[in-house]
């Protein structure tokens, strides 16, 4: 029933899906306190994850505690980076982000301090800290106490520190790529059917798979490409050969309209869940070992 | 028909080849500049470094002169090289930088090992605060560097690949030289641990 093009773009499209969502092999941290060795009762990790929200809801900036049981071979200073750079820990542009990691079996622990807080947090204050907090209590088994007290002890510095006030939650914000890849969509739409003469479904599917595929060049980003395809599909079907804004069949001007409106925005900032905010960190802080 | 195929052929080169790669080229030409001040801004920073501590294991090491002066020679000669943003266009004089700070590291390495035998020096807040402040700074040099490799990396893989090395030959941009590993022949052999002999003592 399906002609051969159009098995082949969705094809294509679902291959792009595909690429969206390749798996990452390291942690993608979904809340500021995460354990996968169970060393942290649920009450202790609630306890701090409780600590280090309001704390953020304060003061904008992002504690992050994590315990895992190897770093791998590669160092605990690689591996905290590369935690650190994955999950953009800290706000984009102050860069306001702290990693404490414990690495369990390899009794490794590094505080991993990002590009705006190292005048707050130089590595000889992470090092105090490594130090005089997490390296005894880890010796006598006290995992809660010490990171605990290191939590306390960084929120301490990092409260003494000028940054930028925390926004408030900006659920159903739109991004900047709407105006963009909706224009592309619009224009590919009516010149593929001013081309073409008369409008059509085929027609349409062409001009928004095009599309999608120009925005996903241009920015990277899954809504983007929906965007701009329903735009170019709805401008397509529903554009005649003069290039009016004539609504033409109203049936798919209809579906069109419902696919390239919608909720886009809510980005992590919604109820619950957490993430990263952006922030980037160059290899600062410093390691200890127990 | 052919006009609709024609347009579609138009519009896919566009969204493709997007300008003949001009764009891609300026962007990661000017990624790789600044990550290249980046490694040289963590360079100095390490360099900084050492005077203070050069000061401090004096307090406590005085008679170890031979390896404080090394280092001190160390950093000078490093201080003593140019570097300029078109350092990192240049083969040999990157070799050379390398090299350099490749002595630096050395001769750190022998004063740190060298302190080992100062108990009274390994005990001293402020010695151990440089410690861990240049070991801070060594992992920011790391960083700096495999940022800075990986920006070549993508550089020279869009200015060699066909069709946007045709732009690139029209403008003149080549591939940059990027850090190599130095002295490839002592990593690869690998290090002899002899216990024989007796640790030397301290003050020799």
């Amino acid at each position: 029933m399906f002609p051969a093009w159009l098995r082949v773009s969705l094809g294509l499209l679902g291959f792009w899906l595909a690429l969206v969502a390749h798996a990452q092999e390291l942690p993608t941290l979904t809340s500021p306190v995460t354990d996968f060795t169970d060393t942290l009762d649920a009450a202790q990790q609630q306890a701090l994850r409780a600590k280090i929200r309001a704390f953020e809801q304060r003061k904008g900036s992002q504690v992050v505690v994590l315990v895992v049981d190897r770093a791998g071979d590669a160092g605990i200073e690689d591996y905290a980076v590369r935690v650190f750079g994955n999950n953009a820990i800290g706000r984009k542009g102050s860069d306001d982000g702290v990693l404490l990691v414990v690495a369990k079996d390899e009794r490794q622990v590094r505080i991993e301090v990002g590009y705006g807080l190292e005048g707050a947090i130089p590595d000889a204050l992470a090092g105090r800290i490594i130090s005089e907090f997490l390296t005894p209590k880890f010796r006598e088994g006290d995992f809660f106490g010490g990171i605990d007290a290191a939590v306390d002890r960084l929120i301490g510095l990092i409260d003494g520190e000028q940054l930028p006030a925390p926004l408030a939650d900006t659920s159903g914000g739109l991004g900047d790529f709407w105006p963009v890849s909706l224009f592309i969509g619009m224009v590919l739409g009516s010149v593929f059917v001013s081309v073409r003469g008369k409008p059509g479904f085929g027609l349409a599917l062409l001009a928004a798979l095009v599309a999608g595929g120009m925005c996903w060049f241009l920015f990277k980003m899954f809504q983007a490409v929906l965007v701009s395809a329903g735009a170019a599909f709805f401008m397509a079907v529903s554009t005649s050969g003069g290039g009016g804004f004539s609504s033409g069949r109203g049936g798919s001007g209809g579906w069109s309209g419902g696919s390239s409106g919608g909720n886009w925005g809510g980005g992590g900032s919604s109820g619950g869940s957490w993430s990263g905010g952006g922030g980037r960190s160059g290899g600062g802080g410093a390691s200890g070992r127990w | 028909m052919r006009r609709l195929i024609a347009t579609f052929a138009v519009l896919a080169a566009a969204a493709t080849l997007s300008g003949c790669g001009y764009n891609n080229i300026q962007r990661q030409d000017e990624d790789t500049k600044a990550q290249w001040a980046e490694v040289i801004n963590q360079y100095q920073r390490r360099a900084d470094l050492i005077p203070n501590l050069v000061s401090t294991v004096k307090g406590y090491a005085a008679q170890e002169e031979r390896v404080l002066t090394e280092v001190t020679n160390a950093r000078a000669r490093v201080g003593s090289i140019q570097v300029t943003p078109e350092l990192a266009n240049d083969e040999e004089a990157l070799k050379r930088f390398q090299a350099a700070q490749g002595e630096l590291s050395g001769a750190l390495s022998r004063l740190l090992a060298v302190s080992e035998n100062y108990p009274q020096l390994k005990s001293d807040q402020n010695f151990r605060d440089l410690q861990v402040q240049l070991e801070g700074t060594e992992n920011r040099v790391t960083v700096a560097r495999n940022r800075y490799i990986q920006s070549v990396q993508q550089f020279n893989t869009t200015v060699r690949q066909f069709p946007v090395n045709l732009t690139a030959m029209m403008f003149g941009y080549k591939p940059k030289a990027n850090f190599s590993v130095e002295n490839e022949a002592a990593i690869a052999t690998p290090p002899t641990v002899d216990f024989s002999q007796p640790p030397p003592k301290a003050g020799d």
